[in-house]
């Protein structure tokens, strides 16, 4: 199991590693990525600011949602903070499991209350200017 | 006796608030939520408190949660998945 808030760029084969062991038929792996448009608007940048403190116990919770309801389930997830360019890795989740079936619904699962639930926030900066995502919502930032 | 407790501001708050960290004290009995309205006397930029979170000590807690001496307090926005502020 590993957790990580970091500055530095994230390798999903790292998370792969981590997660590996003989009995695991299957490794799931979601790599989300700094996309060049939102809101049909141009995004140049990223910058992700983190409740780190809270964020990693938050993500070894949901590990840990995830062995309750998967127990062969092994976990990873890293988020990266900071100012980030297109195309860079911005979290990862990565789930292996004997068969492919659970390790694809325990890696959705577990993307999905990440970013429900673990206290990380995106700054975008765009053509119409620069924005926090709240949910469905852009709010002008300073 | 008032009660210290260290309230930290995150994202789009900790630019409204003006600042990152704030030490209060409030009076013995107080929950989260007179925490955060005695911040908005000070900080009239906040959004209210519908749109916003709690946590305490790395913990989300409900509103009516009292605090106790020493806690960090953390005002929370909705992250970037849509963090629920469906909690009262």
């Amino acid at each position: 199991m590993r957790y990580d808030v970091t500055t530095d760029a994230i390798d999903p084969r790292e998370l792969e590693a981590a997660v590996t062991y003989p009995g695991a038929g299957a490794i799931c792996t979601f790599s989300g990525i700094v996309r060049d448009n939102s809101r049909g608007q141009s995004v140049t940048h990223l910058d992700y600011e983190a409740y780190a403190e809270m964020a990693v116990p938050q993500m070894r919770k949901i590990g840990q949602e995830i062995k309750d309801r998967w127990p062969e389930a092994r976990v990873a997830m890293a988020h990266r903070t900071g100012r980030l360019a297109i195309g860079e890795v911005s979290v990862v989740v990565s789930v292996s499991c004997p068969h492919r079936a659970e390790a694809f619904e325990a890696c959705r699962w577990g993307i999905d209350r990440l970013k429900e639930s673990v206290p990380i926030w995106k700054k975008e900066h765009a053509s119409d200017g620069t924005f926090w995502i709240e949910g469905h919502e852009a709010k002008a930032a300073r | 006796m008032a009660i210290a407790v260290r309230v930290r501001f995150f994202a789009r708050l900790r630019e409204l608030a003006g600042c990152e960290v704030e030490a209060i004290e409030v009076p013995p009995g107080s929950r989260l939520k007179d925490v955060y309205d005695a911040l908005l006397a000070g900080h009239a930029a906040l959004p209210p408190r519908e749109s916003v979170r709690a946590a305490v000590n790395q913990e989300f807690a409900d509103w009516g949660v009292p605090v106790a001496d020493g806690d960090e307090v953390a005002f929370i926005p909705p992250v970037s998945g849509g963090l629920r502020c469906d909690t009262t």
